[in-house]
């Protein structure tokens, strides 16, 4: 330490920040008032609602039933067993398209040409709802798993493929030339420059093929499939227990919280545009 | 000293929207020698830069060719390294990395580290080759720019406007470090610019590009030692001369 040093440590005033200010700078905290938020408003107007005596049959969708649900499902193996054929069937669907997508999405991206060709195919492939392919998948596919795994693949693929073209497109000409200049292959230029340059837009895509994966397996698994987190909500209606069936929503909308959360670790680590 | 880059009468028009073309230069014929510091000096959008891409192999001629060692140039290579005006270092590699980066591509893996620190040395980033490019100044990241064009000892090292962007200080201290680099090789040096004092304070030869469509309008041999005393009288002279060029021009 030197002397200016020492001088600005003994005559500056160290300013305290407010411990309410602090909290107010914190998101977690303020994540955490939003949620109770959130569920205040859930509770005081489910109560306006379903205390009506035409809907007091629904009173399992009341926060308090839906909490006890919870516990109940998370003592039941079946549940469990469900969460990880879901999770295996939204793997399995993103990595299918992953495979498929991102070799498309690098060559429609570096190649102008392709680009044209292949964007307006792709636009209306893309504005088609990957639930609209259920009968299509039922047809073709002799086990409802595989048509569950289309469908999934069918709505991941696009955000894959789009996102990925654009990091692509959007390389800085800079570093291609650089590259070229140091005497790099056609291999090389995508292996040391646009493949890694497009990390950013390739972590991005995969968190929205993960958000549209999680939102299409619901309906999806609704196909004559007997475990996953779609089925069970299917039987909790038909056996009319609501709580259960608010309860594995809440479940969905907590796991899928957790995978985007594990996404964006993976965005930390990998993601070199954070610099 | 012996002909280094023959480029014969060469021309480049470009086409821009609307079916227009832009003739960016029209006949340019120049010889430069082994180890010759060129400076090419000219206003912006004279087609400076189009010439030294033409060099490099980065765009083609519409007419005529460049010849380099008795070879036509028909595209890049790592024997004729070019720097341009922004720096263009990878995000994701270290320093160290982004200097090593394209030994490691063309397989040249043997004694990388030290030639690394080496270079960086050379270019005054001793030590800091594990920092990434975003916590470095833009002096800094030019610095490590030209430390990476050294690496593979190219044979002609073209500069496009390289300290253009920096502030005056560091352009100073970057023009001691390229005429000690210049000192040290016998490399081939053709440097863009558009800024008069840093030509003379630089150059062996310095070309006075402009016109509509770009051509050569003078060529100054420069003969005083480095460093150079902006006061020289020679110097002083070629400045006058240039600067007369300028106005008849009609700058």
């Amino acid at each position: 330490m030197n002397a200016m040093e020492r001088y600005l440590k003994k005559h500056s005033v160290y300013v305290k920040q407010p411990y309410a200010e602090k909290m107010m700078n914190s998101g977690f905290f303020m994540g955490l008032v939003g949620s109770l938020f959130f569920v205040s408003f859930w509770g005081v107007g489910g109560y306006f609602l379903f205390t009506r005596a035409d809907l007091a049959q629904f009173q399992g969708f009341l926060p308090l039933p839906t909490l006890k649900g919870l516990v109940r499902l998370g003592g039941d193996p079946h549940f469990w067993s469900s969460v990880g054929a879901s999770l295996f069937r939204v793997c399995l669907g993103i990595i299918i398209a992953f495979i498929v997508g991102f070799p498309v999405g690098l060559i429609i991206g570096f190649y102008r040409k392709i680009r044209a060709l292949a964007y307006p195919s792709m636009q209306f492939l893309r504005m088609v709802s990957p639930l609209s392919w259920m009968p299509i998948a039922l047809l073709v596919f002799s086990s409802f798993e595989s048509a569950i795994c289309f469908i999934i693949t069918m709505a991941t693929i696009w955000p894959i493929v789009l996102n990925t073209s654009l990091g692509v497109a959007r390389v800085n000409p800079g570093w291609i030339m650089m590259a070229r200049n140091q005497g790099a292959s056609d291999f090389q230029l995508f292996t040391r420059i646009i493949i890694p340059a497009s990390v950013p837009y390739i972590l991005t895509s995969l968190r929205l093929a993960l958000g549209v994966a999680w939102i299409v397996l619901v309906p999806a698994e609704f196909l004559g499939v007997s475990s996953g987190l779609g089925y069970i909500i299917n039987d909790a209606r038909d056996t009319m227990e609501y709580d259960l069936l608010m309860a594995v929503v809440l479940a969905i909308g907590m796991i899928g919280f957790c995978l985007d959360g594990s996404i964006q670790f993976l965005r930390r680590y990998l993601n070199w545009e954070h610099d | 000293m012996t002909d280094k880059i023959r480029i014969s009468n060469i021309s480049k028009t470009f086409m821009l929207l609307g079916k227009r073309r832009k003739k960016a230069l029209g006949g340019v014929g120049l010889t430069i020698m082994a180890g010759d510091f060129l400076v090419i000096l000219g206003r912006s959008g004279c087609g400076k830069s189009t010439l030294l891409n033409i060099v490099a192999g980065m765009i083609s001629p519409t007419d005529g060719e460049v010849v380099i060692d008795g070879h036509r140039v028909t595209g890049p290579e790592p024997s004729r390294i070019l720097l341009t005006q922004q720096p263009t270092l990878l995000p994701w590699l270290t320093v160290a990395e982004n200097v090593a980066f394209g030994c490691r591509l063309r397989g040249e893996d043997a004694d990388l580290q030290d030639r690394v620190t080496t270079v960086l040395e050379r270019v005054q980033m001793e030590g800091q080759g594990g920092y990434f490019p975003g916590e470095l100044s833009l002096g800094m990241q030019q610095r490590v720019c030209l430390a990476r064009s050294l690496m593979g000892d190219p044979d002609i090292l073209l500069l496009d406007e390289p300290f253009g962007a920096l502030d005056t200080f560091t352009r100073f201290k970057l023009h001691e470090q390229m005429i000690q680099i210049r000192k040290a090789s016998d490399m081939t040096v053709i440097f863009v610019t558009h800024d008069l004092d840093e030509a003379l304070a630089l150059g062996s030869r310095v070309v006075l590009l402009g016109g509509d469509p770009g051509h050569i309008v003078a060529d100054f041999p420069v003969d005083s030692p480095y460093p150079r005393d902006s006061a020289d009288p020679g110097l002083r002279k070629i400045k006058i001369d240039i600067m007369n060029l300028f106005w008849e021009m009609g700058a």
